[in-house]
């Protein structure tokens, strides 16, 4: 992700890449961010909040609680799109989204947060007479499932049920499963070959089915988001957001 | 052609009482119920939602065979082996779709197979058995680069999974690619489900709403895939099926066949 | 507290396949009792009973041929018939202070004329498909199409049985007017029915519908809005056209209350 960030940030008009960071001891450290960009890729997360305006990171969890404190301590904003986040770590993310602005996308394509919203509209106006099933499809090397999309799309579908889905969840399904619970939110997935990333959202009634389904050819699209995020989060008071904050969508 | 129904009164022998009823080229010869059932005496295809027709629903089956060229079973299993009996003893065709058999019961099917025309599948349905010959045939043409995935959406009634339908979907995988269904199936993922084994098939299985079954089978590969998908809107596909299996058997030398015969698929 | 009384419903074209199964939904529905049926003059049901003829149980109403007589005897009436009696029936309705749930498709602009103009009387609800989940998607499709903006191509697809004589369905043309209306274009200008040959790239902005039809679908309809590098689609599968009828009730209950005006399926359903 960081190089196709990179990438996106170069080509962006009003956009310029500041400065790029790598894990201590990785091999990219001293080569070029960017071509043509004049700067390398150090392992001082120090120097690039102090030189930016605004940082993407979409790098690994343990890291992202450091992130959000020199973005704090900078007064830098902080897109981060970092997911499996433990709950302490996020608590001092919270912390610092109080010091500064930091947008935590679940998901940064436009079109997925799009589907989100309609998910939700869909789930609150629809009574549970109709079952909400919701089918991820992914690439043969993700190695866990469900992915952060089915289980977001879940849990718009529950937001808009006003439910926990915690409480309503039905993940895997084999063998004597009895009838299905009114009210329960299933996932399933699909996994194989270097799929695009598809997901599908199923409100099953009697007499009629509606489906809303978003496929993901590109890595583009959230690379896209983060440049938007970004570009939103400039001069925004601090706080902690969302991609719905920033697409207008919430 | 006279077609007998035994079971006449449950969900599938009314529809197939209807749907011989409404075929042109076939007549109903009678039909039969459980001993003890309300039904006994009463008018066939009145019971079925037709008009009178004043053929009654007997709990003895002998007559029924005595008087059919060929006979649709789609009842009990317990009640399998009286009735191929009666289809060898008569020299009946028998169109056999019932699920569940133990051994002693397909023993019995078997054996009538010895003396008569036997059509025996789990799944009637003509795009169903279509769909199984085609997933086995790109399964055995397509290698291990392409993974293979079976998605099924089932009402929200329907008590297992994954469907009998899709176990024989990942069963003709398998078999294309001369593998066993049990080493390779992936049933459920669920949290940290690790690479993709090599040639796995894997199973997902949506439930909800009112949907009589819907099958797709995934072949990923990379920078493309292939589906197959078939989509029941009624219970009539297993009936028009069965029918069609009647149609086919009558004057069939004696021998057990299965719906690939009738399709023509084997 | 004091029950409601029933509410009378009366189905004109009730023989049709949609009539029938409007008079079967208000035998079954608790909260609705049937008023009559009626039928075009001439046609061979007249006298018959109105529940037998649709296949129930009789219940001693006879098919009849005043349509005029209907409309004064019942509260509601719920027409999916044909055009060319709508502004018959709007008439009747604005005359007798009718409540009239209008299903009928095919309506043209001289017809919507007329419903505004009974909407001065009486309560309209007006809606060329009843169904919960057309309806959802029209918000939905606003929604997306708002937000998503000019860089998404809009695409329909409609898939229906072997006998349906119009195409596209006029759900399809509806969705396709959704978007345009979005997106302050004309949709005559927009719409692309047909591709055939070296047609050249799409043209930016045009809505395309792409129809199948075979089989016994009763009707799925599909939104695609394609951008770069990610495709959104938005489907509608209907297997049974009971689910008009129970929207039709549903609209005839809604209407009960309401002060005279022209009022569409949405505003029954609170999708708005």
């Amino acid at each position: 992700m960081g190089r196709l960030l990179v990438q996106e940030v170069a080509r962006t008009p009003g956009c310029a890449v500041g400065g790029g960071t790598g894990r201590p001891g990785s091999a990219i450290i001293g080569r070029d961010v960017a071509e043509g960009a004049g700067m390398a890729v150090t392992a001082d997360g120090e120097a690039l909040f102090a030189a930016c305006d605004v940082v993407i990171d979409f790098s690994v969890a343990s890291v992202a609680a450091e992130s959000a404190a020199l973005a704090a301590r900078h007064g830098v904003p902080l897109v981060l799109g970092t997911s499996g986040i433990g709950t302490e770590d996020q608590a001092a993310i919270a912390a610092a989204g109080s010091r500064t602005a930091i947008v935590q996308p679940v998901n940064t394509s436009l079109g997925m947060n799009v589907v989100f919203a309609l998910v939700k509209r869909a789930a609150a106006a629809l009574g549970t007479d109709y079952d909400i099933e919701i089918l991820g499809q992914q690439h043969r090397k993700k190695v866990d499932a469900p992915s952060g999309a089915t289980l977001a799309l879940a849990r718009a579908a529950a937001a808009g049920r006003e439910v926990d889905l915690g409480q309503v969840e039905q993940r895997g399904r084999r063998g004597a499963i009895g009838p299905r619970p009114a009210g329960a939110i299933g996932m399933a997935t699909v996994s194989g070959g270097d799929l695009s990333v598809i997901h599908t959202v199923f409100f099953a009634g009697t007499g009629e089915r509606l489906e809303l389904t978003h496929r993901g050819t590109s890595r583009a699209i959230y690379t896209r988001g983060a440049v938007v995020a970004a570009r939103w989060a400039l001069g925004r008071p601090p706080g902690l957001y969302s991609m719905a904050d920033v697409l207008g969508l919430a | 052609m006279k077609i007998g129904i035994v079971g006449c009164g449950g969900t599938m022998g009314r529809l197939l009482v209807q749907e011989v009823v409404a075929a042109e080229d076939c007549a109903l010869s009678g039909g039969t119920g459980r001993p003890g059932s309300p039904l006994i005496g009463r008018d066939v295809t009145e019971q079925a939602g037709l008009k009178p027709s004043d053929l009654i629903v007997a709990d003895d089956a002998e007559a029924l065979f005595q008087a059919s060229d060929a006979v649709i079973d789609l009842s009990v299993a317990s009640a399998a082996p009286r009735h191929a009996e009666l289809a060898a003893i008569h020299g009946v065709a028998l169109v056999h779709g019932t699920s569940g058999l133990d051994a002693a019961q397909q023993g019995a099917v078997e054996a009538a197979a010895g003396r008569t025309a036997v059509v025996q599948s789990s799944s009637m349905s003509i795009g169903v058995n279509l769909m199984l010959e085609l997933t086995e045939q790109v399964a055995g043409v397509l290698d291990d680069d392409y993974d293979i995935e079976i998605v099924e959406l089932f009402h929200r009634n329907k008590a297992d999974a994954p469907s009998g339908t899709s176990l024989a979907l990942g069963r003709a995988a398998a078999a294309g690619r001369g593998g066993d269904l049990d080493a390779l199936a992936i049933y459920e993922r669920d949290g940290e489900i690790g690479p993709r084994p090599d040639g796995a098939i894997g199973f997902a299985v949506l439930r909800g709403g009112d949907s009589p079954g819907e099958h797709t089978v995934i072949f990923a590969g990379a920078g493309e895939r292939i589906e197959i998908a078939h989509k029941a809107s009624s219970r009539a596909i297993y009936t028009l099926g069965a029918v069609a299996a009647a149609r086919w058997a009558v004057g069939k030398p004696a021998g057990l066949y299965s719906m690939r015969d009738v399709l023509g698929l084997a | 507290m004091i029950a409601r009384p029933l509410m009378r419903i009366g189905v004109t074209g009730c023989t049709g396949r949609m009539g029938r199964l409007l008079v079967a939904e208000v035998l079954s529905s608790p909260d609705c009792e049937l008023a009559g049926g009626c039928d075009r003059a001439g046609s061979a049901a007249i006298g018959e009973d109105v529940a037998a003829q649709a296949g129930l149980d009789p219940v001693g109403l006879t098919v009849g041929d005043d349509a005029e007589a209907l409309f004064r005897s019942a509260e509601v009436i719920i027409d999916c018939t044909h055009p060319a009696a709508t502004k018959n029936h709007l008439e009747l309705a604005a005359r007798h202070r009718t409540i009239l749930v209008l299903g009928t498709t095919g309506l043209e602009s001289e017809h919507h004329a007329a419903v505004d103009a009974a909407a001065l009387e009486t309560v309209v609800v007006q809606a060329s498909n009843m169904g919960v989940g057309v309806n959802l998607l029209m918000t939905l499709i606003e929604r997306a199409t708002a937000v998503l903006g000019p860089g998404y191509d809009v695409e329909i697809t409609d898939i229906h049985h072997r006998g349906k004589v119009d195409s596209p369905s006029g759900t399809a043309v509806m969705l396709g007017r959704l978007v345009a209306q979005e997106r302050h274009q004309d949709f005559a200008e927009k719409a692309r029915n047909v591709r055939h040959g070296a047609t050249g790239p799409r043209r930016p902005g045009d809505i395309g519908f792409a129809v199948s039809r075979g089989g016994d679908a009763v009707g799925d309809h599909m939104v695609i809005l394609a951008g770069h590098g990610e495709r959104i689609e938005l489907t509608q599968r209907a297997v049974s056209r009971a689910l008009y009828a129970q929207g039709g009730i549903r609209a005839a209950l809604w209407a009960r209350d309401k002060p005279p005006g022209r009022y569409s399926m949405r505003n029954v359903l609170g999708f708005t």
